[in-house]
């Protein structure tokens, strides 16, 4: 399976939770997964402006051109986006939050109804799942844990797969992965 | 009483947060001697905007809903400051968005009190307003309910240093709608609203771009 790490730790210092999304990487690498990583950090991600361009302007396109349009083709073009990240004041990376704002360009402005909920219609035939991959530590008690998960799992359009935090192996989230393959 | 507001869109010019802002501000200020200092978090550093979190009895951290959250720049600046250990500010939030629902900011909302805390704040409450896309782009007549609801819960808050939690929960009304009250919400909006402003633009045509994937067939129509 062709899987994208987004790797939002903004902090290169913080060697632990870098080592283990090296490691994870190896560990589906050498399972026969096409693993591609991206340290957002070392990448240039434009904040969205809100400017709606990639709406009504240039369908599809954002006014940036950085790094974000390669990382979007990266993500269109996999089964399995995994979002790691640190927690910090109480939730993902603002790092990797200004990543997700920079979806944007791939819904279009239309409204439709799902789940019981107003969604923007996409404008991509196929999006990868999503997986959420936070480091463990005393700051991601449950009560972080369930607003992080509800957060993630608000948009009906996108299909979360699972998440898992670095208590766990990399050999076990390895296992999810091949799990979660099963039920696609 | 004295009231800081900061405005965290991210956009540059006029936004739907601060058209809100000012009517809760003015709410707030038709009672004597209240005091309102607005702000744009993106024209000031970290540095500044961390003093303005705390230099009056109150604060109203105000911004858009992004992706179901705090626009990123706001967290950036959240995960920058130092928490003030010895601190008596009661901190209110306001979250507008696009969507009608007010069920797209519940998550949202615990993690808001979960941050009051985190900073060292009391916390007043959130006031959340969906449907709020379009405030900046039509005349004030046509969003009157919308606005006068936010000089209200201002008002009240002018009165009493509380957020009237029965008026927060009218505000944010519909919690979720039905799918023929969305048929209705969706036809306004698809048609009256995006298929219009694309067609100003001259980009209706090309609404449907996909350039990030090579050849590709054209999406359905919504
Ligand atoms: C990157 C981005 C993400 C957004 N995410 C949401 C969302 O999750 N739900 C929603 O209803 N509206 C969403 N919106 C719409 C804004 O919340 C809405 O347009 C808001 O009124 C903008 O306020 P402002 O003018 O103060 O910036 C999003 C807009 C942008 C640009």
């Amino acid at each position: 399976m062709n899987i994208l790490v987004l790797n939002g730790d903004p902090d290169a210092k913080q060697t632990g939770f870098n080592r283990y999304v090296n490691e994870l990487c190896a560990t589906l690498d050498s399972r026969g997964h096409i693993v591609k990583v991206v340290e957002l950090r070392r990448r240039t991600l434009n904040q969205c402006v809100g400017c709606y361009s990639c709406w009504l302007k240039t369908p599809g396109r954002c006014i940036f051109h950085d790094d974000v349009e390669e990382i979007l083709r990266a993500y269109l073009m996999s089964e399995l986006v995994i979002l790691a990240s640190p927690v910090l004041v109480g939730f993902t990376s603002a790092l990797l939050k200004r990543f997700m704002e920079r979806t944007h360009p791939l819904a279009l402005p239309f409204l439709y109804f799902k789940d019981g909920r107003m969604q923007h219609v996409p404008r991509y035939d196929k999006y990868p799942k999503l997986a959420l991959l936070l480091e463990a530590s005393e700051r991601l008690d449950a009560r972080t844990m369930d607003t992080i998960d509800a957060v993630y799992k608000s948009g009906k359009t996108r299909i979360f797969a699972f998440e898992a935090t670095t208590a766990k192996k990399p050999s076990e989230v390895a296992d999810e992965i091949d799990n979660s393959k099963r039920f696609a | 009483m004295k009231l800081t507001i900061v405005n965290g869109s991210p956009k540059n010019g006029i936004s739907n947060t601060g058209i809100l802002c000012e009517r809760f501000a003015a709410g707030c200020t038709s009672i004597e001697g209240n005091e309102c200092e607005s702000y744009r978090l993106n024209h000031l550093s970290a540095a500044e905007a961390a003093g303005l979190l705390y230099k009056n009895e109150y604060t109203l951290l105000a911004f858009p809903l992004y992706v179901y959250f705090i626009p990123s720049t706001l967290k950036e600046f959240i995960e920058s400051i130092q928490a003030n250990a010895d601190c008596r500010v009661k901190i209110g939030f306001l979250v507008q968005y696009g969507f009608p629902e007010a069920v797209h900011a519940r998550p949202l909302e615990i993690y808001l009190e979960n941050l009051a805390a985190m900073l060292n704040c009391g916390y007043l409450g959130t006031i959340i307003k969906g449907g709020c896309d379009k405030l900046s782009q039509t005349p004030a007549e046509d969003n009157e309910k919308i606005l006068n609801g936010a000089y209200e819960i201002g008002k009240k808050f002018g009165e009493t240093g509380l957020f009237d939690p029965r008026l927060l929960a009218a505000y944010s009304m519909p919690e979720t709608i039905s799918e023929e009250m969305a048929k209705h919400i969706m036809i306004n909006a698809n048609t009256h609203y995006w298929e219009k402003r694309l067609r100003e633009n001259g980009a209706y045509e090309r609404y449907r771009d996909r350039p990030l994937i090579e050849a590709s067939p054209p999406a359905a129509s919504p």
